[in-house]
């Protein structure tokens, strides 16, 4: 009883570290559970970042 | 496990212990999801204790709120709540004595149990003896809650009696 509890404990605490783990990975590379992403840019400043006038054509 | 029902006996302690893990369960999911949602304030405080080096403080201010999140997540469930209770009795324990150190070197500081909650609800964020006496509280409610078995609303017991019941 008492080995299988702290069996299952052992089992918790890396449960818990390898999803701290994962959300920290995700964070690091710009991927945010809670906050808001960065609103996508609109497509005119994307056409006029690559040369273009903004205008389509 | 075998499924517990509340003994004739002790309902009264079978019915106390489901409403301590209701209790327990609220508060961690809440304070967990808190401090998830802002990781750098919680981190702040655990640099406000100093008690660990630098990068033990980043560890666990990423690593606490998801443990707390978790094992809230185990008493919601039902699954493996007794050994997250146990669990959660302690890191209340930890909590009491960080707090106990930092009341004895006369820093006053925010205790950091609910996060960014503690400001958007006036909530009592400070390191003294109330929330020592808060978390002893929880230990109690926490033993409870691992001596009672409680399997109501518990998947561990729905699956043990379904295991359990002839064909």
């Amino acid at each position: 009883m008492i080995r299988k509890t702290i069996l299952e404990a052992i089992c918790l605490l890396l449960l818990a570290l390898c999803i701290a783990l994962l959300h920290h990975s995700l964070s690091s590379s710009g991927i945010t559970i809670f906050k808001k992403r960065p609103a996508a840019r609109p497509f005119t400043t994307l056409m006029m970042d690559r040369g273009g006038t903004g205008h389509g054509g | 496990m075998a499924v517990s029902p509340p003994r004739a006996s002790a309902p009264v302690a079978y019915r106390l212990a489901v409403l301590f893990r209701l209790v327990v369960l609220g508060i961690f999911l809440v304070s967990g999801l808190a401090k998830i949602a802002d990781p750098v304030r919680f981190l702040l405080t655990l640099r406000e204790f100093r008690l660990l080096p630098g990068m033990l403080e980043s560890f666990f201010a990423v690593y606490l709120p998801w443990l707390e999140f978790l094992l809230g997540l185990c008493l919601v469930l039902g699954i493996l709540h007794r050994t997250a209770a146990l669990l959660i009795a302690g890191l209340n324990g930890v909590f009491i004595v960080a707090i106990g150190s930092v009341m004895v070197r006369g820093i006053e500081v925010d205790c950091g149990c609910f996060g960014l909650l503690a400001d958007v609800l006036h909530l009592p964020d400070l390191a003294d003896g109330k929330a020592i006496i808060r978390n002893l509280i929880l230990i109690g409610m926490c033993l409870q809650i691992f001596r009672s078995d409680v399997t109501m609303w518990a998947l561990e017991g729905y699956f043990s009696t379904r295991c359990s019941a002839p064909p």
